[in-house]
């Protein structure tokens, strides 16, 4: 396999397959014609389905901004301040539903450093979020798309106090369906095209950790561990992620900025926990052929065309 | 026309949209928010201790009439070290070593447990037993002394103290008569410390108490008893007389160790009354930016009894000046002469 972009095939493939024939100068010899007759009957013939390239689009960011925590098993107070984070997404189509569904990688990690009101304890907070998502596209006008979808995933992250004995850490855990959304619109200002869109993802259901009350981790390493995964939807768990990006396509590269606003709260066990944070970010996204060992073709269709 | 129908349409949709965005930005935990202020910085105090702390009933503390108590003139207070007095003071009613108030220029404290009584503990003593060619293992100091009895001093259990070091220590005192391992005046430190120097002495796995938490935000609101074990160590054990020496200073994790040790099969407790505090501290803090620490999860013996208070030694002895005189530790000379004799 060779990856190639999406402005036409390469002939650089064919190389591995001509090895066994011989060249003589300029052009191909008869028998040169009839290897490469053969070999394309024989790719064309032995998978009956049609030949489709698969088109990736890929974007990976990195991004600073205000952070804030709440975890009421560490402390009664709000710590504020900054984080940092990567995002890395990657979309393709599918062939279900005739090539109208889209799936979705979606990797978020993220640290922050926060601090009390009065600037005497200091909390760092980090997780780790993978959704994985299926969404219908819709085109309903020109320009214009929207999709519809679901997402399965979680997140691992945890809250700790550098101050606390004995509760030092929250840990955060949960597995989870969501319920997710996206619009994409295209324009152009003057010459260069603008590609404008907006992600939210909303998990419905789920399951998510939590400890009880007052529990330490030292009884749950005593073995005391049972109750302390629940059932979690929107009467213990308020999460939410809005995702807004400006791409710019340019001639080597397309820039992505984004703005991304995360809100992670859960009332479980009476422990409350709120996470939120508003960061920009700014990376690179591409669009890129896998091409299959299938004869190519140029029958593709781009995400975001 | 068309041009009106579709403005009306992207209009609709996009005033639906920004509704939905406001609506997925809108928080649905209400977090506390205290003033900064006296009053303030005592009710958040007041109510972290009311929801957290797991002693109220077994000491028979009215928390609600303490509140009413020091709540006259809270708002008067306009020094912060006034204020700082009167948390401190409302918090010693709890009569609790895990209960303190920190700031930066004090820290809050109910020492009683030990002030009240004899110290049972003379450094100087100690130094006169270990001399100057002792060895040190971690957190360990030790020694054969010369009547062949082994003495171990372990003054933290915040200070480390490796599975190694113990094979070592162990294994110096293997043709001893016995050891003594002097845990006065140790006020406590890490549990797993506690756990892993106890493992030692078992012969097989042995019920040594019970820990309980906090379920809820009410007095009486407990989980049920979780068993706490000690597992017998795969290393190096050490299974000939052990004399284990105690003070009121004894605290924490300390009384956690010497509670363990007392279901050790060739195990004794010389020495006095240990302090208590078997309460597994958590924190918090105050809008003022003070960490206050606070007994959380209560730990009970293997029957079940609270051993907050302390525990008795199974012989009580008392530090003897006459002996002191003579550079002689009477509990430590207890200790021996009991070893001896076995």
């Amino acid at each position: 396999m060779k990856l190639r972009d999406n402005n036409g095939c390469s002939k650089n493939w064919l190389k591995p397959i001509f090895k066994g024939c011989k060249v003589h100068g300029a052009g191909y010899t008869v028998r040169e014609v009839r290897c490469a007759v053969l070999l394309c009957f024989l790719l064309c013939t032995v998978h009956r389905a049609p030949c489709t390239d698969r088109l990736i689009y890929q974007s990976t960011m990195a991004g600073i901004g205000s952070s804030s925590v709440y975890d009421s098993y560490l402390s009664p107070l709000e710590y504020k301040g900054y984080n940092f984070g990567l995002i890395y997404e990657e979309m393709s189509q599918t062939k279900i539903l005739k090539g109208n569904v889209f799936a979705q990688h979606l990797f978020q990690l993220e640290v922050s450093d926060t601090r009390n009101p009065a600037e005497t304890a200091e909390n760092y907070t980090g997780w780790l979020n993978y959704d994985y998502g299926l969404f219908y596209r819709f085109k309903p006008v020109q320009k214009f798309q929207f999709f519809a979808g679901v997402q399965a995933g979680g997140l691992l992250g945890f809250v700790y106090s550098l101050r606390n004995v004995n509760n030092p850490v929250s840990v955060k855990a949960y597995i989870n369906l969501n319920v997710s959304g996206m619009a994409v619109y295209s324009f152009q200002i003057k010459k260069q095209p603008v590609r404008l869109r907006y992600q939210v993802n909303v998990p419905a259901m789920g399951v998510l950790f939590s400890p009880h009350f007052g529990q330490s981790y030292y009884e749950i390493g005593l073995g005391d561990n049972a109750d302390l995964v629940y059932f979690a939807s929107f009467h213990n768990q308020w999460t939410v992620r809005n995702l807004l990006s400006v791409e710019l396509p340019f001639k080597t590269f397309t820039l992505r900025l984004a703005y991304l606003n995360n809100l992670y709260e859960t009332r479980q066990n009476q422990l409350q926990t709120h996470l939120s944070s508003s960061s920009f970010y700014i990376g690179l996204s591409k669009q890129f052929f896998i091409v299959s060992e299938r004869k190519p073709n140029n029958n593709f269709i781009n995400v975001f065309d | 026309m068309f041009l009106t129908n579709h403005i009306n349409r992207y209009a609709v949709s996009g005033a639906r949209c920004t509704l939905l965005c406001t609506f997925l930005f809108f928080s649905c935990v209400e977090i506390d928010k205290y003033d900064n202020t006296a009053r303030g910085n005592f009710e958040a105090l007041w109510k972290i201790m009311d929801e957290h702390y797991c002693f109220f009933e077994y000491k028979q503390v009215d928390w609600d009439k303490i509140h009413a108590e020091y709540s006259q003139g809270i708002d008067t207070i306009t020094k912060v070290e006034s204020l700082f007095n009167v948390l401190d003071k409302m918090l010693q009613e709890l009569k609790d070593g895990h209960v303190n108030i920190t700031s930066s220029f004090n820290v809050g404290r109910y020492w009683k447990w030990f002030e009240d009584y004899p110290a049972n503990y003379k450094q100087e003593l100690i130094n006169a037993y270990l001399g100057t060619d002792y060895q040190i293992a971690g957190g360990m100091r030790y020694k054969i002394l010369d009547d062949n009895v082994g003495y171990m001093r372990y003054a933290d259990f915040s200070s480390s103290i490796g599975e190694t070091g113990l094979d070592y220590v162990l294994l110096k005192f293997r043709d001893c008569a016995g050891m003594i391992i002097d845990v006065r005046d140790n006020g406590g430190g890490m549990l797993s410390n506690s756990d892993r120097l106890a493992s030692r002495f078992f012969e097989e796995k042995t019920l040594v108490g019970y820990i309980q938490h906090k379920t809820g935000k009410g007095h009486n609101d407990f989980s049920e008893l979780t068993p706490q074990y000690i597992t017998p160590s795969l290393r190096v054990q050490y299974l000939k007389p052990v004399v284990v020496l105690t003070n009121r200073k004894c605290y924490s994790a300390t009384n956690d160790f010497v509670s363990a040790m007392t279901y050790a099969p060739h195990v004794t407790i010389v020495g006095d009354k240990t302090g208590g505090g078997s309460g597994l501290p958590f924190y918090s803090e105050i809008p003022i930016g003070w960490p206050v620490r606070f007994s959380a999860c209560p730990m009970y013996n293997a029957e079940k009894q609270q051993i907050e208070f302390g525990i008795e030694p199974d012989i009580p002895v008392g530090l003897s000046n006459e002996d002191a005189q003579k550079e002689k530790d009477t509990i430590i000379e207890a200790a021996r002469k009991l070893i001896i004799q076995h």
